[in-house]
């Protein structure tokens, strides 16, 4: 239907145009209109399948569903309208994923089998062309570069190694040594040869007749992430938080009126390790405390995994970004803190920034009300024009429902501590430890237990954390003390003085929640006993 | 009859695959703010990378579009170039979706949108200039171009001639950028106002200093620039800017996208790479095709500074003396902003593409303190640093965030206004101590020894410490804390400062001193 159609039309156009020609008054560029005519013989055949399934002008996909996981995978699946023929045949699939993991291809449909699947990846090149030529007789030819006289021989393509060696005639000789333009026109292409990598399908059908073939795999290329606009109230206590989808579509084709799934989640992909590649990104600090995930369920799930559907059917174009929004909750209750963490003995000359947290939860009440897909939170606050101001950013994981966040904006520029070790010397407690123990029996048959103890030593180390606020509002900082576990076979930590109690929050960290006046400073004083 | 079987068919190579949705183009922002953030990663001695500024822009464009009723597509023209997309919020709209389209118009990108089409290949003779033109169709990819007209297959770029593609119309569907387009829901109709903010890379600023000491030492005026580089390809003129001081967190997640992958991938094309086996490289003549063009040189910096207003002053380092004796005429403004500080500009201003820009924020002409000469001493006493130290207060004359930068420190003499150093500071909030240390004295000396050791003895260093000023001298020896050191036989009281302690004197100009201390290892205290 399609070729035929083609064919009148070109069946048309010499008379179009010699009609065209002696209407059109004198010194139109006839160049114009030829192009414009050639426009439409490009466009036309291609529009009139708009009216069946194909969506696209020029794409041979069919009613397309595509599911994207975050671990740059997508499942396609493409359900397209198929005539085969009775008996064997041999089908191409145009317009599937450029980065098609092939030997992911599965099809399905009534009334047929499959003979074998082909993924030709021989492309048309000018050097693929002139090595399939060895062998076969080719036209040159030859323009004169003073007369600009054309002259066409034919020649047998001998060799295509270094320079392609031609017999024409009875002399040999390589083509454009002597550097002269020369056209090489070939009779025909191979039909292995191919623009684009394509894949093919042998089958064998009972019944002659279309029918829909469902087409389904799998390609890398596409992956999506969120990105969450979150806008701050500090006053007020409150975040606004917006989620997009973030898409991106790399995989050189284009996806025309899709179903589009996303999945949170990124499917497990056993056996893919394949040793360093050198992408070594660098550790990320420390998570701010108050990070707890959560155990509420909700949202749309699919076994495990949380799925994210587009409404109505979308196009997504070949490198294209696409966000579409997920989630729009105002109001949502969120507090600022402070975080300081020290290394083991660290000292610093000069007072350092406190980390500024961001802290919220995504339960049902009193937060978001909804799993967080992996992305990128990014908080805005109003300036005092109104403008919302970006005051930074901090990537997540997936985030059940019902966790509490805690995300790092940034350094405070207001908000500081200053480590300082006061004194640090070796102390010997009044308390001995027992280091040996044994019992003797005498020849007589009398026992002696001996002990043998010495007292403890410790190292005593007196820290000072200075924390200053220049802010107008008091602020709360967690100072933590880090590097408590170094040894681990040796855990003999003792806190004998402390200005403030603090929380051993684990063997390693112990954290102290320091108060500071507006404008004001508090120093925290701390002495740790350490065999170390 | 014509004209419109011309418009029919050129509507229908217009209409692309979206065009089921009215298309509204928004070619250029009514109004603009940019607020421009300082690079996290840079120290605070290092200078901007002009060529390639580390940090980002914050831009906000207030658009008014006129839309017809329904969902429609609109189109953002004259964003940043450096976009990262997946930042962009829209205020005063809830878009259904937001897209970036990155398929460039290029060469590459024409051919690989025509392949299996047809298109016109025209051949120019090069010496009688007659062009001979014929129907050809396309039939792989750009980087080698294979075409089958009515004789058969040839290589278009392979034999040598002047040849070229005509292709009928440009593929709606490839840019010359790369496209912010958002599609609304369905709504009503009519103007609406909507806001644009986005993140853009290639930006950065840094706090520039000029402080003058009095010739007494005593204190000394301080006025900062707000210093503003963009490498961005677009101006954005009359812009509200601000740039924002503090430290701010970037997620390791976060690959600043601006599709610049798209633009290399688009310009990157070599039409011979594939031609046929060659056994030579004259074979295939590189003279013959047209290479591609060398990127253009950055313009000069004095050309990119001549774009600014003229009621903001300009000044590179060297014209700095002139401009601290002009009256600064606009100063930032600056305010909190969380635990941020924002400086704004209190008048609209333009930030200029590939430029430098900038504005007084600061303007103390008396702040107090102390000219301090300093050794530190790790066992022995180091070579002395001059430095600046006061306290940043009101009282002392100042009391002002002082965000991270650099500083050139002069001071005014007899024979005029002279440089004497250049220093860095770090972020400074108000009531913290603040020193410049700003270079090593020529007329000041600190000579150590350490004495022969006798068995069982601690060991000692003897200091000479000599002034040729014909001033006195605040001279300090610092001992840091974390020194497991014990230092004894030091004169008079230390005084205690966090992680350190001090001990200071007076030296009369053209004297001498003589100093000695012994040094023993902190040991277990039995």
């Amino acid at each position: 239907m399609k070729q035929r159609s083609t064919a009148i039309l070109l069946a048309m156009l010499p008379g179009l145009r010699h009609g065209l020609e002696s209407k059109l008054p004198k010194g139109t560029d006839m160049r114009l209109i030829r192009l414009a005519l050639l426009a439409g013989l490009a466009v036309l055949p291609a529009s009139a399948p708009a009216q069946n399934a194909a969506p696209s002008p020029r794409s041979a996909q069919g009613d397309v569903s595509v599911t994207i996981y975050n671990n740059n995978l997508a499942l396609v699946q493409d359900v397209r309208q198929v005539s085969l023929p009775n008996g064997r045949s041999r089908q191409e699939f145009p317009d599937v994923s450029a980065m098609i993991r092939a030997e992911t291809v599965t099809l399905s449909g009534e009334g047929f089998g499959v003979v074998e699947q082909n993924f030709d990846y021989d492309l048309l090149t000018p050097a693929a062309l002139m090595e399939k030529a060895v062998g076969q007789t080719i036209t040159l030819v030859r323009t004169n570069p003073a007369t600009g006289a054309e002259t066409r021989e034919r020649a047998l393509v001998m060799a295509a190694n270094g320079g392609v060696v031609l017999k024409i005639g009875e002399r040999i000789e390589v083509l454009r040594d002597d550097g002269l333009p020369v056209r090489v026109i070939f009779d025909a292409i191979p039909p292995n040869l191919r623009a684009r990598p394509t894949l093919s399908v042998t089958m064998d059908a009972k019944t002659t007749g279309p029918r829909p073939l469902t087409l389904s795999y799998l390609t890398p290329g596409m992956g999506w992430k969120a990105d969450y606009v979150t806008l701050f109230d500090e006053k007020a206590g409150k975040i606004d938080v917006q989620g997009w989808v973030t898409l991106t579509n790399n995989t050189g084709t284009t996806f025309t009126g899709a179903n589009v799934l996303m999945v949170a989640g990124s499917v497990g992909q056993v056996n893919q390790y394949e040793g360093y590649n050198g992408g070594y990104a660098p550790p990320p600090p420390s998570r701010p405390r108050g990070n707890r995930p959560g155990t509420e369920s909700g949202g749309q799930q699919l076994g495990d995994f949380h799925v994210y559907p587009i409404a109505g059917r979308t196009t997504i174009a070949n490198a294209q970004t696409k966000q579409v929004s997920f989630l729009d909750v105002s109001g949502v209750p969120a507090r600022k803190g402070y975080e300081y963490s020290n290394s083991w003995m660290g000292n610093q000359s000069q007072p350092v920034s406190a980390s500024s947290i961001l802290k919220f939860s995504n339960a049902r009440s009193g937060g978001v009300g909804a799993a967080l897909p992996a992305g990128t939170v990014r908080v805005y606050m109003r300036d005092s024009k109104g403008q919302a101001q970006f005051i930074g950013e901090s990537g997540i994981g997936h985030t059940p429902g019902g966790s509490n966040l805690a995300l790092r904006t940034g350094e405070a520029f207001d908000v500081k501590v200053q480590p300082v070790m006061e004194m640090r010397e070796q102390i010997t407690l009044d308390e001995w430890e027992k280091y040996a123990r044994y019992k003797i029996t005498y020849p007589d048959g009398s026992v002696k237990e001996v002990s043998a103890e010495r007292p403890k030593t410790y190292w005593r180390t007196q820290m000072r954390y200075i924390v200053t606020n220049a802010r107008d509002v008091p602020v709360t900082v967690d100072v933590a003390q880090g590097g408590l576990n170094q040894w681990w076979w040796w855990r003999d930590l003792r806190v004998v003085d402390e200005s403030i109690p603090g929380t051993q929050e684990s063997a390693d960290r112990r954290t102290w929640e320091v108060p500071v006046p507006a404008n004001g400073k508090t120093e925290l004083t701390v002495t740790f006993l350490t065999p170390w | 009859m014509v004209r419109r079987l011309l418009a029919l068919i050129l509507a229908l190579i217009a209409s692309p695959a979206l065009a089921q949705m009215p298309l509204v183009v928004s070619a250029k922002p009514d109004s603009v703010a940019v607020t421009i953030y300082r690079d996290p990663q840079r120290a605070a001695g290092n200078a901007i990378n002009k060529g390639s500024p580390g940090a980002f822009a914050l831009i906000a464009e207030t658009r008014v579009v006129d839309l017809p009723p329904g969902e429609v597509v609109i189109r953002f023209e004259g964003v940043a170039g450096g976009i990262v997309p997946q930042s962009a919020i829209l205020f005063g709209t809830s878009p259904r979706e937001k897209n970036r389209d990155a398929a460039l118009l290029s060469q590459k990108g024409l051919v690989d949108n025509f392949t299996g089409q047809a298109v016109i290949l025209r051949r120019t003779d090069p010496v009688t200039g007659a062009v001979t033109e014929e129907r050809a169709t396309v039939r792989s990819a750009a980087q080698r171009l294979v075409v089958t007209t009515a004789k058969g297959s040839e290589a278009v770029y392979c034999s040598g001639l002047n040849q070229t593609l005509i292709y009928p119309g440009a593929p709606a569907d490839l840019s010359a950028k790369p496209v912010l387009t958002m599609t609304t829901k369905d709504q009503p109709g009519g103007k609406a106002t909507v806001t644009l903010a986005y993140i853009a890379t290639g930006f950065d600023w840094d706090a520039s200093y000029v402080a003058v000491l009095s010739p007494d030492g005593q204190s000394m005026s301080l006025l900062s620039w707000l210093t503003m580089a963009s490498a961005d390809e677009t101006s954005f003129v009359d812009a509200t800017t601000s740039a924002v001081a503090g430290e701010i967190n970037r997620s390791y997640e976060t690959h600043d996208d601006t599709g610049q992958r798209a633009k290399d991938e688009a310009r990157w094309l070599n039409k011979w790479a594939n031609c046929w086996p060659a056994g030579r490289t004259h074979e295939i003549p590189l003279s013959e095709g047209p290479m591609p063009p060398p990127p253009p040189p950055p313009p000069p910096m004095a050309m990119a500074m001549s774009a600014m207003s003229d009621d903001i002053i300009v000044t590179a380092r060297r014209r700095e003396e002139k401009a601290m004796d002009l009256p600064i005429a606009v100063t930032a403004v600056s305010e909190a902003l969380g635990d941020l500080k924002l400086y704004r500009i209190p008048i609209p201003v333009t930030v200029a593409s590939n430029a430098q820009k900038q504005v007084a924020f600061l303007n103390a002409p008396k702040v107090k303190g102390d000219l301090v000469y300093r050794s530190r001493v790790y066992g022995q006493a180091d070579d002395p640093q001059m430095l600046f130290r006061f306290q940043n207060r009101k009282t002392e004359g100042l009391g002002d965030p002082l965000p991270a930068g650099q500083v050139v420190v002069y001071q005014d003499g007899e024979l005029g206004r002279q440089v004497v150093g250049e220093t860095s500071t770090r972020n400074k909030a108000v009531g913290e101590e603040v020193e410049f240390e700003f270079g090593e004295p020529t007329g000041f000396t600190v000579r150590s020894e350490e004495e022969a050791r006798v068995k069982g003895k601690p060991a000692a260093v003897t200091t000479v410490v000599r002034n040729a000023n014909p001033f006195a001298v605040r001279f300090e020896l610092e001992f840091a804390a974390g020194d497991d050191r014990i230092y004894k036989g030091l004169p008079g009281k230390m005084i205690r400062k966090p992680g350190k302690q001090i001990w200071a004197m007076t030296l009369a100009p053209g004297s001498e001193t003589r100093l000695r201390w012994t040094v023993a290892e902190a040991k277990a205290l039995k």
